[in-house]
């Protein structure tokens, strides 16, 4: 089977605190699918979040169907300590093996003016109830969303026997 | 407000709840879908974007990326929008534009008004609903190809509209088609032998039987099966309560629902009362059917994987049979003519633990089909109540009306007596007629597996079985009823019926004659007495008779079938072509001629379309032995005009499904309609041609192109002529010439018959556009040919006669609402992969299902708005009806072979990719990986991982181990020896021992899954360093006014922090053991008789000793000795891989996971001898020239854990623990059982000095005190946070909790004690620990038959505390089978172990009562209980007590026949018997520590328990509750409320119904342990060699410890105490003390005037071989520095069930 190893960093963020991590479908060989990075508090003159977490998963496959995506939930914790979201996000890995700096934006649901009324004074952002339509846009079409940072990643993408099964990736020019 | 109405379904919103809920909603898509998200869309920028949102896009995009992404942007400098933004290029417009227009310019087109009109309005008739099957853009897909319509629409089609119509370029009246011919595949023939036949069959059979096992069905179903028992678990145990409730309900509301007599006045509250009824009923209803449809399901699943099961045995016994029928064949003709070759392995499989599993799966089930019958009764009961209540109120409204007819009812009402009793003996009738139906079944069922070759008879049979069952209770229905009638009929007359009933009784036979009379004569009563009869019959509760026994019966029978017999091997059929064909030289005639024929015989196929001839094949041969042609080339073609026909050379590789294949191809180019395609097959032999079979070829479809991914090659049998297999001689090798096999000569009429492969399609030309004809076409010929289909008939009904196939759809098209309405109706399996699209759409089409409004939301809104919510309660159908397709997503085979990836080495590289494998294995710590796992599986070494196994799996490692303790220098020096050698430090300290074992045991998978299934922390990732807690400030006024008692200085508690304080204050990596020995009490003492000449003396001291350092204490003489010194050990600094570290600390895991862990502290008692050298006796007095000798006299040892554990983990209660040890707590000490040259004090002797000392002196035990303590303390490891998952119901664990706080409230003294209610299995998951006990079978054979044996055999189990096992701190319990699985465990996992045998020991022997009427039957019954407590040394500890209620005969109390355990002890104790009142039977009380297999009254003084927290049993817990912990002095009756609080309350209570419910739940608490252990053992090769290894490791380490002193081994006297020591277990099993057995002494003594013997007997639990070195080096035996001493060694290894070994070592020095 084709193999595929995802190696790199999650860098940071323009915006927000913190963030949990996830891939799906394919053959899990090694690594955690899903995990979460730690609270960072950012410099009081950078606008940058940094978290530098690992990435580090290695996919066997026999189809190309479902190429492994990155899903992104950044959550705010404020000074209660309370968790609030601030966005999803989702982007592929590329398919073209080696190293590669991604930003991936994210959005959060508005909601009802209500809605925006409680999340502006009570922190009480709307959330999903499915995540599925984080990677599913024919349902998040339907959202009033509001965009919020971007999220850095930086991811060396190995791929191999891939051209044994007659896929053959470009490369990076 | 719509959309925000609309995104209520995707988001959860904080409005308006109290609680932090996601609110459900049901907002309707339908006035907020977007007909642009079908993909079909043709419109201009009209995007539904918010004006908002495109100006903040508008602006973001400018600002971030305008510049350089002008693709963002139109000419214009509006941003680029597309409509859907994720699709690019718009494929089809929508239908509806197209169509209206079409309508508006023919009108006449009856079709599509007919649509138009069925979207209005709903008054369509069948017909047309049934038009409309087809769908509207269906219609456009096909008839946007046709001329007209084409024509029609793109004049009138905007030109500038971007998408592209589906037009055929090409238009040719004639079409290609495209042949393939694979190959004939002959099944009979008469030039077959009846050997190649079977053959062949055989290879069928095969091929199903491994394409069964490739798709695994069976695995399937039984995961399926699994997930389906866990999903009905949990749904129990949510929804336990009420059904209890509900079966209670039931019997208390009886006095209701039945008043003695109604009266007008009750007339209205019944009424109440009974819509209030019917509402219960019909949410119990709910449940029931709930629990009934997973219960069925279970079954369903089970009966369906039984019979898949079944079919796989039934195949395999079929292959077994014709491979045997083939070998009969060959032997019988005396030649092979067939290669096939059947190759069957068996793999050998252990008989109980299948027994087991057989049996557990028949517990299973009948206890499911128990569930069922219940649930079943239930429901009948309420349904009966209520037809009772209905009944009622209609006597009475019937009554108010006619009085008159209250008479004949009070008659009825008399008769219901009577009625039942002769309903009684009807049933009984009944039920026999059931048993000879189902003896019926049975014999069916024996034929049926005679008889069936066919896998599809089975799931036949088994209907036609179910049926059978059916008419049978129909029949017993009918039956009843039609006595009753009959009942009815004669209650004037009941004596007429008493006869009339005998009578029935003696004749079965006329049953159905009189059932038909009577049949006959009730339809001739009037309607009013039928009715009032039945109410009769109601009042009667129906009753199922489950006939349980019959039931267990079919099961087993079923599973018998279906599952491999217990015991039985597995087998695995090889398949293969070799066996060689013998040559025709050596065949005898019948078989030359046969094959000469054969060589002349060839086939060839024709190929007729519309019955003329279009293709011939050339002549082949067939080939010999698999009779088998494969078609390659084409001899010559038809000459008709109207086709043109041409080898074709392949667009396509010639691959199926990755398999090659030799096919023959051509193209045939028609002018004509297909109507048939024939293929018809020659054989030309001697006699010219000769058809065989002819078969017809279906016509390709539209869609059977030949560049479609998913065709599949197409298998066409046919038979041909027939032909007598017996009449010629050809094929047989019979002797005709006797007459035996004359009469056996039958005429047997067989037929030639074959398979065909043909592949057939339509060609397409480079667009990919096809060759073959488009419907219209067809449907134009078809106008043509057919006048009946004019013009004017509708245009559908002719196009559904056409290709009924359209129905449907086109492919991958589905009709949306039948779909939904099957979603919605399947239980989807979520756990399989194939349904996840499906599943996918459920939830959609359930998010918009509009059904009740949620609560919260109908408050959030106002009552005008309410209105409005209204309208979105549509059904779900019409929103999913405007969206007319829904495209499923295609299998992942499909792309890929589409797109040609991944299709090539997909079957071989799945069965071969270890790197994978070992890539997984390494993840989940599997293997250890040595080296990097290379890139290439043939690079890949045996030598780069290694497993982490299970260290007892095999005598394998125990082989290698030796031989690589054999091969090294001088003899037999072990492994041990150059490690030793390489750290012979400073420190004394020899290398660690290897580990082996406790490193096995937490390598163990199940430990490790519990140590991974804990969540992960921060703390596992970052090593943080704690920060030190400050000391706790302490006011100084309460130093100034707290009570200053100088003359009583009270002990300060050394409390966790403020040893962490100093611990920041010492050097951490210097630690010690402060050991103080204080005294100790009865040591033995020198036998008067013996060498040295002293009257009872003895010098004793005590030696410690720990990491192999030592230290020792005075010597102090007499037999109670008063030491009172203080010892030092040092704790050795962790090493880390090999190179101690400077600064090292101890942290926590050095302590826990490092080699610290495994150390003991061990304490020898030694008799120190001091000899005079000087034989001289001139220099005597003058000279003191003596050699100091020392004799052992016994050992206990202390865990280095236990230590740590108890000093830290408990600060405060150890301080007071340990004060409380100076009271009377003694270590007592492990004696060898017989110790030569040593004898006892009598106990009056020792008498005085007990008085002294406060203890009871009529014990036997040598006791030493000793106080021993850390310092400093090291760091203690935290709890190991598990998760706190459960299965539990919540709120019974919520009742135990606050049970437990309410107690510890109000008795503040028990709040150190241990007290548990729930523990975490090794899953993590809470569970309480009343489930635990279960009564378990006992090993099998003399382990299991005594109370002692059982004691001794749970003793035999290695304990490890379960911290060492963990390396944290948390209550794991391992269930009973997986403590057998680990093979060690915690002192509760023991102690559960224990009382589980006992409790099941009971069981057995309740069963031989029953069985034989034994005599000495004196107890009568046992009971066991856990418990937890603590205890010296192990700190938390748990015991088993054993109740035992004795009977007495006739209160002759002493001469008991054979005295219990308890009294065996008691013989020589304190008697601790309870007589009770009657005096006819008295309880014993006996507490066993299941570690050493000690059992102690429970009054006696020295028992190592100290304390005592709780007690458990099966069904409660009971706390004590009493000041004193001790459990000496203290109440052991648990139904004492003053001293034991329960769990749950005893009857008294039950009246509250809170403790009610939870009575109920606990009772009905279902085990997690397994019904019956397996217990695996060991071959007694093994325990041999074990045996023999030992020894000789011995032997080299004594010559090692000795150094340069010569060991000389005295051989005969090692025999001579290897037959003694082979005794001792026996021993210990019956409960004989050895050392007063006269024959025993004899020989030692006769040892003893040889030589003057100083050894003793080890007895060990083995573990590992350094273990047991480590013991014996602590003996000090070998330090004997006599220069003519000997030394003899004896081991014996004695097996236990369970893979445990018991291990004696018998080690002593000889001095003449």
């Amino acid at each position: 089977m084709a193999e595929l190893h995802i190696v790199g960093t999650l860098i940071g963020a323009s915006q927000f605190p913190a963030s949990e991590l996830c891939c799906e479908d394919w053959k899990l060989l090694e690594g955690f699918e899903s995990a979460q990075t730690q609270v960072d508090i950012p410099a009081e003159d950078s606008n940058i979040t940094l978290w530098d977490h690992p990435i580090d998963v290695h996919y066997s496959t026999n189809s190309i169907e479902g190429w492994p995506k990155m899903q992104f939930q950044v959550y705010h914790q404020d000074s209660f300590g309370r968790n609030e979201l601030y966005g999803y996000g989702v982007c592929y890995v590329p398919t073209i093996p080696g190293t590669h700096e991604i930003d991936c934006v994210t959005w959060r649901p508005v909601g009802s003016f209500t809605d925006q009324l409680w999340s502006f004074f009570l922190n009480a952002t709307p959330q999903l109830k499915n995540l599925d339509i984080i990677h599913n846009p024919t349902d998040r079409y339907q959202l009033t969303t509001e965009s919020m940072g971007k999220i850095h990643l930086e991811i060396t993408v190995i791929c191999r026997n891939f051209q044994n099964y007659g896929v053959c990736l470009s490369t990076k020019q | 407000m719509l959309r925000v109405q609309f995104e209520k379904g995707m988001i959860s919103s904080y409005i308006g709840l109290k609680k932090w809920e996601n609110c459900e909603s049901e907002s309707s898509y339908k006035n907020v879908h977007f007909k642009e998200e079908e993909g079909f869309y043709l419109s201009t920028n009209n995007t539904d974007l918010l004006q908002r949102n495109l100006t903040k896009l508008n602006l973001r995009l400018r600002k971030t990326e305008g510049q350089f992404f002008p693709d963002w942007f139109n000419h214009d400098q509006s941003i680029a929008l597309t409509p859907v933004p994720w699709k690019q290029i718009i494929e089809r417009p929508i239908y509806s534009s197209i169509f209206k227009e079409y309508i508006s310019k023919n009108a006449s087109a009856n079709v599509f008004t007919n649509i138009h009109s069925q979207e209005d309005e709903n008054s369509s008739s069948i017909l047309q609903y049934q038009q409309n099957y087809l769908d509207a853009t269906e219609y456009y897909l096909e008839n946007i190809s046709d001329e007209s319509l084409i024509e029609l629409q793109l004049t009138k089609a905007d030109l500038s509209s971007k998408y592209k119509p589906i037009v055929k370029e090409n238009k040719k009246s004639s079409f290609t088609l495209i042949l393939k011919l694979f190959d004939i595949d002959i099944k009979d023939h008469p030039l077959m032998t009846e050997e190649i036949r079977i053959a062949k069959e055989l290879k069928d059979m095969n091929d199903v039987l491994k394409e069964r096992e490739k798709s695994g069905i069976v695995k399937f179903l039984d995961r399926k099966l699994k997930a389906l028992k866990l999903a009905y678990k949990e749904f129990l145990i949510q929804n336990q309560t009420p059904i209890a409730k509900a079966a209670e309900s039931n019997f208390n509301d009886t006095d209701k629902i039945y008043p003695a007599k109604p009266t007008n006045v009750s007339f209205y509250n019944r009424n109440r009362t009974h819509s209030e009824f019917n509402d219960e009923y019909e949410k119990l209803k709910n449940i029931s059917d709930q629990k009934r449809t997973y219960l069925e399901d279970i079954r369903a699943t089970r009966l369906l994987r039984d019979t898949e099961l079944q079919t796989d045995r039934i195949l395999e016994y079929q292959i077994l049979k014709k491979w045997d029928q083939i070998k009969h064949e060959r032997v019988s003709q005396g030649f092979v003519s067939s290669s096939l070759k059947l190759m069957i392995q068996t793999t050998a499989t252990v008989y109980e633990e299948d027994k087991r599993k057989f049996e557990s799966e028949i517990a299973e089930e009948l206890s499911e089909l128990r569930d069922l019958h219940q649930i079943n009764q239930v429901r009948k009961e309420l349904q009966h109540k209520i037809d009772v209540v209905n009944w009622k109120m209609a006597r009475l409204m019937r009554k108010r009306v006619k009085p008159q007819k209250e008479e004949e009812l009070k008659c009825t009402d008399d008769e219901v007596e009577e009625t039942d009793a002769n309903e009684r003996n009807v049933e009984e009738q009944l039920s026999t007629k059931k048993k000879s139906k189902n003896l019926k079944k049975k014999n069916g069922n024996l034929e049926f597996d005679l008889r069936s070759s066919n896998d599809k008879i089975v799931p036949q049979k088994e209907t036609a079985e179910e049926e059978e069952g059916n008419i049978a209770e129909e029949e017993v229905v009918k039956d009843r009823k039609s006595i009753k009638e009959r009942l009815r009929k004669v209650s004037g007359n009941s004596q007429v019926f008493h006869r009339r009933l005998s009578r029935q009784k003696i004749s079965n036979e006329n049953d159905d004659i009189e059932k038909e009379e009577i049949i006959k004569k009730s339809k001739s009563l009037t309607n009013l007495d039928l009715t009032s009869f039945q109410n009769t019959f109601m009042r009667k509760k129906p009753e199922l008779i489950i006939e349980e026994f019959e039931e267990e019966k079919l099961l087993r029978e079923r599973l018998l079938a279906s599952v491999r017999p217990p015991g039985r091997p597995n087998l695995k059929l090889i398949l293969s072509e070799t066996e060689s064909i013998t040559e025709t030289v050596h065949c005898p005639r019948n078989e030359v001629f046969r094959r000469r024929q054969l060589d002349s015989t060839s086939l060839s196929i024709k190929i007729f379309y519309n019955d003329k001839i279009v293709v011939k094949t050339s002549n082949k041969i067939l080939n010999p032995q698999s009779f088998k042609l494969e078609v390659t080339d084409i001899n010559d073609f038809g000459i008709e005009s109207n086709f043109k026909c041409s080898n074709y050379t392949a667009k396509e590789g010639n691959k199926f499904k990755g398999e090659e294949l030799k096919f023959a191809i051509f193209s045939l180019t028609i002018f004509e309609l297909p109507e048939t395609i024939k293929a018809e097959i020659y054989e030309v032999g001697v006699l010219g041609e000769q058809l065989v079979g002819e078969v017809f070829i279906g016509i390709p479809t539209q869609n059977d192109l030949v560049n479609s991914v998913d065709r599949e090659i197409k298998s066409l049998q046919f038979t041909g002529r027939p032909f007598d297999a017996n009449a010629k001689g050809i094929g047989k090798t019979e002797n005709i010439g006797e007459l035996s096999n004359l009469n056996s000569l039958k005429y047997e009429e067989r037929w030639v018959s074959g398979i065909l492969r043909i592949d057939l399609c339509w060609d397409v030309d480079e667009f990919g556009n096809s060759f073959g004809p488009s419907l219209n076409q067809k449907y134009s010929l078809h106008i043509f040919t057919n006048v009946v289909f004019a013009r004017e008939k509708k245009l559908d009904t002719s196009l559904e006669i056409m290709d009924p196939l359209k129905k449907f759809g086109c492919p991958g098209i589905i009709s949306l609402k039948k779909l939904m309405d099957w979603i919605l109706e399947i239980r989807l399996d979520p756990n399989d992969q194939r349904n996840q699209s499906l599943l996918r759409l459920k939830q959609l089409v359930s998010q918009t299902q509009a059904g009740e409004i949620p609560y919260e939301l109908n408050n959030a809104f106002s009552s005008s708005e309410k209105i409005d919510l209204e309208a979105f309660r549509v059904p779900f159908h019409l929103y999913w009806k405007s969206k007319k397709f829904f495209r499923l997503s295609l299998p992942n085979e499909i792309i890929n072979r589409t797109m040609k990836v991944f299709n090539k080495f997909k079957q071989d590289e799945d069965i071969t990719n270890l790197r994978n494998e070992l890539i997984i294995d390494r993840w989940e710590r599997k293997i250890k990986a040595l080296k990097h796992i290379p890139l290439f599986d043939f690079e890949i070494d045996q030598k780069m991982y290694e497993k982490n196994s299970d260290p007892f799996e095999d005598s394998e490692d125990l082989t290698k181990f030796l031989e690589t303790s054999t091969t090294t220098k001088n003899g037999f020096p072990s492994t041990m020896n150059l490690s030793e050698t390489q750290s012979a430090n400073s420190r004394l300290r020899v290398a660690p021992p290897t580990l082996r074992f406790i490193k096995q045991i937490r390598a163990h998978q199940l430990l490790k899954k519990a140590r991974l299934s804990r969540t992960r922390r921060v703390e596992d990732y970052v090593k943080e360093e704690q920060l030190t807690a400050a000391e706790p400030e302490i006011s100084i006024f309460s130093s100034l006014f707290s009570i200053r008692r100088p003359l009583k200085p009270t002990r300060t508690i050394k409390t966790s922090r403020i040893s962490e304080v100093q611990q920041s204050d010492f050097n951490k990596n210097s630690c010690k053991i402060m050991i103080q020995v204080l005294r100790a009490f009865n040591v033995p003492v020198r036998s008067i008789n013996s060498k040295f000449n002293g009257k009872q003396v003895v010098r004793s001291y005590v030696e410690a000793t720990f990491q192999r350092n030592r230290t020792r204490t005075t010597v102090c003489e007499g037999p109670n000795p008063c030491w009172n010194e203080t010892l030092h050990l040092n704790v050795a600094q962790p090493v880390y891989n090999n190179i101690p570290r400077n600064q090292s600390e101890f942290s926590i895991s050095d302590v826990i996971d490092g080699e610290l862990s495994y150390d003991s502290v061990y304490f020898n008692l030694f008799d120190e001898i001091i000899i005079d050298v000087d034989e001289d006796d001139r220099e005597k007095g003058k000279r003191i020239n003596q050699r100091i000798e020392r004799n052992w006299l016994g050992t206990f040892s202390l865990p280095f854990l236990t230590i740590h554990e108890q000093i830290r983990v408990d600060g405060v209660f150890n301080s007071k623990f340990f004060l409380s040890v100076t009271k009377n707590s003694f270590f007592s000490v492990q004696m060898p059982p017989v110790t030569l040259g040593y004898e006892k004090v009598p106990a009056s002797e020792s008498l005085e000095n007990a008085v002294l000392l406060g203890i009871d002196s009529t014990t036997n035990n040598t006791l030493i005190h000793i106080f021993i303590t850390l310092e400093p303390a090291l760091p203690q490891p935290g709890k190991l946070k598990i998760r706190f998952e459960t299965n539990e119901d919540e709120c019974l664990l919520r009742f135990a909790n606050q049970w437990l706080n309410r107690l510890k409230r109000s008795y503040p003294f028990i709040n150190d004690r241990i007290i548990l209610t729930t523990c975490s299995d090794l899953q993590g998951k809470l569970t309480f620990i009343t489930r635990y006990i279960h009564p378990q079978n006992p090993p099998q054979g003399i382990f299991g038959s005594s109370v002692e044996r059982i004691i001794r055999f749970v003793s035999r189990i290695p304990y490890l505390p379960s911290r060492v096992m963990f390396s944290g701190d948390g209550i794991l319990w391992s269930t009973t089978e997986q403590l057998l699985e680990i093979k060690a465990g915690d002192s509760v996992e023991h102690s559960i172990l224990l009382c589980n045998l006992l409790l099941g020991l009971n069981k057995t022997n309740v069963a031989e009562k029953s069985s034989e009427i034994s005599k000495n039957s004196d107890v009568e019954f046992r009971e066991a209980y856990v418990i937890l407590g603590r205890g010296i040394p192990e700190g938390k500890t748990a015991y088993v007590m054993l109740k035992e209620v004795v009977k007495v005969m006739n209160s002759e109390i002493v001469t008991t026949p054979s005295p219990t355990l308890a009294e065996s002890i008691l013989k020589s104790n304190k008697s601790m018997v309870i007589e009770n009142a009657s005096h006819s039977s008295k309880t014993s009380l006996t507490l066993i520590n299941p570690v050493t297999g000690i059992s102690y009254t429970s009054g006696d003084p020295y028992i190592p328990l100290k304390e005592v927290g709780c007690v458990f049993n099966k069904s409660n817990i009971w706390v004590n509750i009493q000041t004193a912990a001790n459990p000496n002095n203290f109440n052991w009756d648990l139904s004492n409320s003053k001293c034991w609080v329960p769990l749950v309350q005893k009857e008294k209570n039950s009246k509250n119904l809170k403790t009610n419910t939870n009575k109920v739940s606990f009772d009905t608490l279902s085990t997690v342990q397994v019904d019956t252990l397996v217990y695996k053992n060991y071959s007694d090769e093994y325990v041999e060699k074990l045996e023999l290894l030992i020894e000789k490791c011995l032997i080299s380490k004594i010559e090692d410890w000795r150094e340069h002193k010569i060991t000389r081994w005295n051989r005969t006297c090692s025999r001579a105490f290897k037959v003694l020591i082979t005794k001792f277990e026996e021993a210990i099993q019956t409960g004989v003390d050895l050392s007063t057995n006269p024959q025993f002494i004899k020989d030692l003594t006769g040892l003893r005037s040889l030589y003057h013997v100083q050894g003793f007997p080890l007895n060990l639990v083995y573990t590992d071989i350094n273990d047991i070195i480590e013991s014996v080096y602590n003996t000090d035996v070998y330090s004997n520095s006599d220069p003519l001493v000997e030394f003899s060694l004896a081991v014996s290894c004695k097996k236990y069930p369970g893979k445990f070994i018991s291990v004696w070592i018998y080690v002593a020095n000889l001095t003449r």
